[in-house]
């Protein structure tokens, strides 16, 4: 399978789904399902048969298993979530444009991966900015799109300016050429690592750059949230492993250590547990149920990050496999979200309630997405906070890792919240002529269920992949027996947890189907002692369902102030511009004509 | 095919126009048509007038620099002419002059000759800026017009006391024997530079483009903003890459008034809301960035920086004639507009610089160039003031395609009902522009072979004959 081709059929199914789609809507969006499933599928069965042979010049690739495996997640994502499309599109602005820039954003991050030579990353790397910064305004923001192409800059020239700056000092554009001839100069390599980690962050959404996350995703349109989080946020953690695996640690020997890992690298698990804190917490408060995925987001970059900066094979492995793992996760949630409001047109958790009656699927879907996401076994998610705990608690990093446990048990609290608000309890009046979804619908949030079921319980087959992406980063594999994972302190037997989880459910359903049925009260079913309720939506169990612990933070200093700031700043640095110069006073400006002439002229008449 | 015509055919007309005024539009269109045939026939040299040897005569220069330039602003001059095909007529004799003041201007390689082109062009200019009757913003532009040509007018005064001549290749042929030494030019380079400063929009002289622009239609946009903003430009930069760069002192003084024109007026674009605004304060931003450019010598990029700028402008202002002003009060409009709104957001990204657009090409060859001169602030500063471009072009260019307000999903029922009128002509020259940014991006090979002699303006036939005659004493 040639990678070239592959590149060249998607952005050419981009730009012919748009003139598809203006013939028939419904026609372009499953014109993106097909595309996208052609290029999963095709990517999948020769996944031991990739090469690489130019077709148009400039655009070189190279083939590497762990652009594989990135293309692979973010291809599947794409297929996947592109099933939505048929029955959101009617509901878009632009639906042409929406179809090209999905085909064309996701052929820009599989050119991204693949891509030998930076400046034909920088180019993909801008098509994926671009054409999903036009998609966000579609949804229920034109700010967030702001936002997100700010911050996105921020990263991309950031990344930019080391690109020309490693092409100055080492003579070269390719990527993998200039990494290894990093290590020879320790100083530019420091400026490169903070330029890139600049880039990552950026777009992986952790603290500090985490602003646009919430914004971007809690506001897209109901089917690219799932893509946003699930996939594009990956796009960070791609050029997080070139600076951090790709790149040969030795580059930093001259720097001290902290608890035996370079300090760079501590700084920045150091803020990849910041940012695990700040999204959990953060998560905590919201109330739209997009936003609170979006925020559980930001705490799982930090993970991803704690994971690869621990640069040994469970640290790097168990960040690869939750990067798969959190993209099924988020990506369902998402989807199941999208569902939900696909039927009632809202996201925000206290105007839903009791969804699992008419969509007892899309219930099932974003339960096992949850589980995933909080860690909890049976699911995917599981075994890479498992990989990560076991790399954290092995190096005694005791403050990264008491942020990584805190993150985890505060998702209990998070991804519940929607649980018990969206789909458990009543159905409100206005939602009772709620139906589920369309099969079709169903399928991939279905798909996405199992995947994520069966990587939990078998998780080596995703493993043995991930070994190889880690021998040909010269990391040693992850030592895999049959069905179990060896850890530093203690081997995992997955399918023997997902048994004992098994027959739990089995014994509480038991229960449940036994055991006498609870009785059904109207949602606003609320009582006083003898005082008369006007507003019984406060009352409901889900308004301010967190409120106490909020409380505890809810004075803290935000991070969006500061930045709120700065862009006030550039404002007034603009309007005392406007103010000093470019008023309807032509005096005013001959006076800055002849200030000026004095002033430069002063050294040369005294 | 003498270069002199392209001066004098449309100042002939510009005479004759006074007399047949019925057929003022049509002498406007032939002189316009005439030239950019011209252009392309001209050759390379230099050209004396009436006879007498330079540095007496008044002498015109065409190497690939003003070749380059010219083919540009009669290109753009002819678009600005089809696209105004009804309007013009009022103006046509101002038209004609504007076009002898572009072209004399280009081509002169005398510094007093340049100055009464200059003049020319200006007077013209404000008997256009008169069209929408707003006669005290014309005023500003005339007072500090006036006042910034006599500044040069004062620097060629002092120039002339001090070398002797006034005519660009004789100058550098002195300074570069050292007959005339660069340090003792300061003062004369600074008037003219800040002479030159007002019409290239340099802060803080710039007063005037406010108040101009803010209220231009698609007559006066693409005029001022477009071509004969590109017109100083490739004034400074001639001046500039030959003469200015030599004095350190004016170079140091140019580039830090040239950085903070960029931030000031990126940060100036970004507190704006009008589009029109928004539009001339990111003109002014890269009216320092391009004098940046040119006084780091990367006179190819630079040129290529002027091409990409005048190209994206001229469609902005177009376009932004067309529409009323305030843009929370045009979320949508290009729902129904598609015919501006694409080429509107094209112009847009190519200056934001989207892959593969003129833009990108320009922006990433400067930054390139830049960093190999071992210069590592004036990119960085280039790329923070990008953020900020980038943030306020697609808040305008997102709030323009998409209706509803801020947390209600996207809607076309909400979509601003304006219908705006886009005659045939103008959506060709339109697409043509618009082609122009694309294929330039995708290929800029021909641009490089075109204006290679550009790149090389340093070594120009002035310098290659001072080595051939061995006269570097």
């Amino acid at each position: 399978m040639n990678i070239s081709l592959l590149i060249i059929i998607l952005l050419i199914g981009g730009i012919a789904s748009y003139f598809l789609t203006k013939v028939n809507e419904q026609l372009g969006a499953y014109s993106t399902i097909a595309f996208s499933l052609y290029g999963f599928i095709m990517l999948l069965i020769n996944i031991d048969s990739i090469y690489t042979e130019t077709l148009v010049p400039y655009m070189e690739f190279r083939v590497s298993e762990l652009a594989t495996y990135f293309s692979l997640v973010m291809l599947f994502i794409y297929s996947m979530v592109s099933f939505f499309n048929p029955f959101f599109i009617k509901k878009y602005s632009h639906k042409a444009a929406y179809n090209a820039f999905y085909l064309l954003s996701l052929a820009g991050t599989v050119g991204l991966f693949y891509a030998s030579n930076f400046i034909v990353m920088f180019i993909f790397w801008e098509l994926v900015v671009f054409t999903s910064m036009f998609i966000i305004p579609l949804g229920k923001s034109r700010n967030a799109s702001v936002v997100y192409y700010a911050v996105s800059a921020i990263g991309s020239f950031a990344m930019l300016y080391g690109m020309f700056l490693m092409f100055v000092k080492l003579g070269t554009f390719n990527i993998y050429e200039a990494f290894a001839l990093l290590p020879g100069n320790q100083n530019l390599a420091v400026i490169i690592y903070v330029l890139f980690g600049v880039a990552a962050f950026a777009k992986l959404g952790a603290y500090p750059l985490h602003i646009w996350l919430p914004l971007a995703h809690g506001s897209a349109p109901d089917t690219f949230s799932p893509v946003l989080s699930g996939g594009l946020v990956k796009m960070g953690a791609f050029v997080g492993m070139l600076t951090l695996v790709v790149l040969d640690q030795s580059a930093f020997s001259h720097l001290p250590t902290m608890f035996g890992i370079p300090i760079l690298n501590y700084v920045l698990m150091i803020l990849g547990g910041i940012s695990i804190v700040v999204g959990t917490l953060m998560a905590i408060s919201q109330d739209d149920a997009k936003k609170l995925l979006a925020y559980s987001s930001v705490s799982n970059s930090g993970y991803i990050l704690i994971g690869m900066a621990m640069a040994d094979s469970i640290g790097v492995g168990g960040s690869l496999f939750h990067i798969f793992a959190h993209a099924l996760g988020s990506g369902a949630a998402f989807m199941a979200i999208g569902a939900v409001s696909y039927r009632t047109g809202t996201t925000k958790m206290s105007e839903l309630g009791g969804m699992i009656h008419p969509m007892p699927v899309t219930y099932m879907v974003y339960l096992m997405a949850i589980i995933s996401l909080a860690g909890i076994p049976p699911m995917g998610g599981f075994i890479s906070k498992w990989l990560i705990f076991q790399t954290l608690i092995d190096k005694g990093l005791v403050f990264v890792a008491a942020a990584a446990f805190f993150g985890s048990i505060g998702s209990f609290l998070y991804v519940f919240r929607p649980l018990a608000a969206l789909f458990l309890g009543q159905k409100l009046p206005k939602h009772k002529d709620v139906k589920e979804v369309n099969i079709l619908m169903l399928l991939p949030m279905g798909i996405m269920s199992m995947v994520t079921f069966i990587i939990g319980v078998w998780p080596v087959i995703v493993l043995d992949y991930i070994n190889k992406v880690l021998v040909s980063l010269n990391i040693a594999p992850i030592i895999l027996e049959g069905f179990t994972i060896q850890g530093f302190n203690g081997t995992l037997h997955p399918a023997l947890i997902a048994g004992i989880f098994g027959f739990g459910v089995v014994l509480a359903a038991i229960m449940f189907f036994l055991l006498p049925k609870s009785r059904k009260v109207g949602l606003m079913d609320t009582y006083t002692a003898g005082e008369f309720i006007y507003t019984p939506e406060l009352l409901h169990y889900s308004a301010d369902f967190y409120a106490p612990i909020e409380r505890l933070y809810a004075k803290y200093p935000k991070l969006i102030d500061f930045y709120k700031s700065v862009v006030g700043k550039i404002k007034e640095l603009g309007e005392i511009g406007k103010y000093l110069f470019m008023r309807m006073k032509p005096a005013l400006s001959v006076l800055w004509l002849i200030v000026i002439l004095i002033l430069v002229m002063w050294g040369e008449l005294v | 095919m003498s270069p002199v015509l392209l001066i004098v055919l449309p100042l002939l007309l510009a005479f004759v126009s006074t007399l047949f005024s019925s057929q003022k539009k049509n002498l406007l269109i032939l002189a316009s048509l005439v030239n950019v045939a011209l252009v392309f026939m001209i050759e390379n040299g230099e050209v004396m007038i009436g006879g007498f040897q330079p540095p007496f005569g008044i002498s015109l220069l065409i190497d690939g620099y003003s070749a380059f330039a010219l083919t540009v602003v009669n290109l753009l001059f002819f678009g600005f002419v089809l696209i105004n095909v009804t309007k013009v007529k009022k103006y046509a004799t101002v038209g004609l002059i504007l076009l002898t003041g572009i072209n004399g201007m280009i081509l002169t390689n005398d510094l007093f000759n340049l100055f009464v082109f200059i003049e020319l062009t200006a007077i013209a200019t404000y008997i256009l800026t008169t069209n929408d009757e707003s006669y005290k913003s014309t005023f500003q532009y005339l007072v500090i017009g006036v006042v910034g040509s006599g500044i040069y007018l004062l620097g060629l005064m002092s120039l002339y006391n001090i070398a002797g001549t006034l005519n660009l290749s004789d100058l550098m042929l002195l300074i570069s024997i050292n007959v005339v030494s660069v340090k003792s030019l300061t003062i004369p380079f600074l008037f003219m530079f800040i002479g030159l400063a007002v019409e290239v929009k340099m802060i803080p002289v710039n007063g005037w483009v406010k108040t101009i622009l803010s209220r231009a239609d698609e007559m006066v946009g693409p005029m001022v903003g477009s071509i004969l903003a590109g017109t100083y430009l490739f004034v400074f930069g001639r001046i500039a890459t030959e003469l200015f760069t030599l004095n350190e002192t004016i170079t140091t003084v140019i580039v830090v008034l040239s950085l903070v024109t960029l931030i000031t007026g990126e940060a100036m674009a970004f507190s704006s809301k009008k589009i029109r605004e928004i539009i001339l304060y990111s003109s002014i931003a890269q009216a320092g960035l391009i004098t940046i450019l040119f006084m780091s010598n990367l006179t190819y990029l630079a040129v290529l920086a002027v091409l990409s700028n005048v190209l994206s402008k001229f469609v902005m202002y177009y376009t932004s004639g067309k529409l009323n002003d305030e843009m929370d009060n045009l979320k949508g409009v290009f729902i129904k507009n598609k015919c501006v709104g694409i080429p509107f957001t094209i112009s847009a990204l190519s200056i934001v610089g989207f892959p593969l657009f003129i833009g990108f090409y320009v922006k990433m060859n400067s930054l390139y160039s830049l960093i190999i001169m071992e210069e590592y602030l004036i990119p960085a500063i280039i790329l923070i003031t990008a953020v900020i471009e980038g943030a306020y072009f697609i808040r305008l260019i997102v709030k323009l395609w998409n209706p509803s307000n801020e947390g209600v999903k996207s809607n076309i029922e909400d979509a601003v009902d304006l219908n705006i009128e886009v005659p045939v002509l103008n959506r060709v020259v339109m697409a043509v522009i618009v082609v122009t940014i694309i294929t330039f991006g995708f290929m800029p090979t021909p641009l490089k072979d075109f204006s290679v002699e550009a790149n090389s303006l340093n070594e120009s036939s002035v310098i290659r004959e001072i080595e051939t005659l061995g006269g570097n004493n």
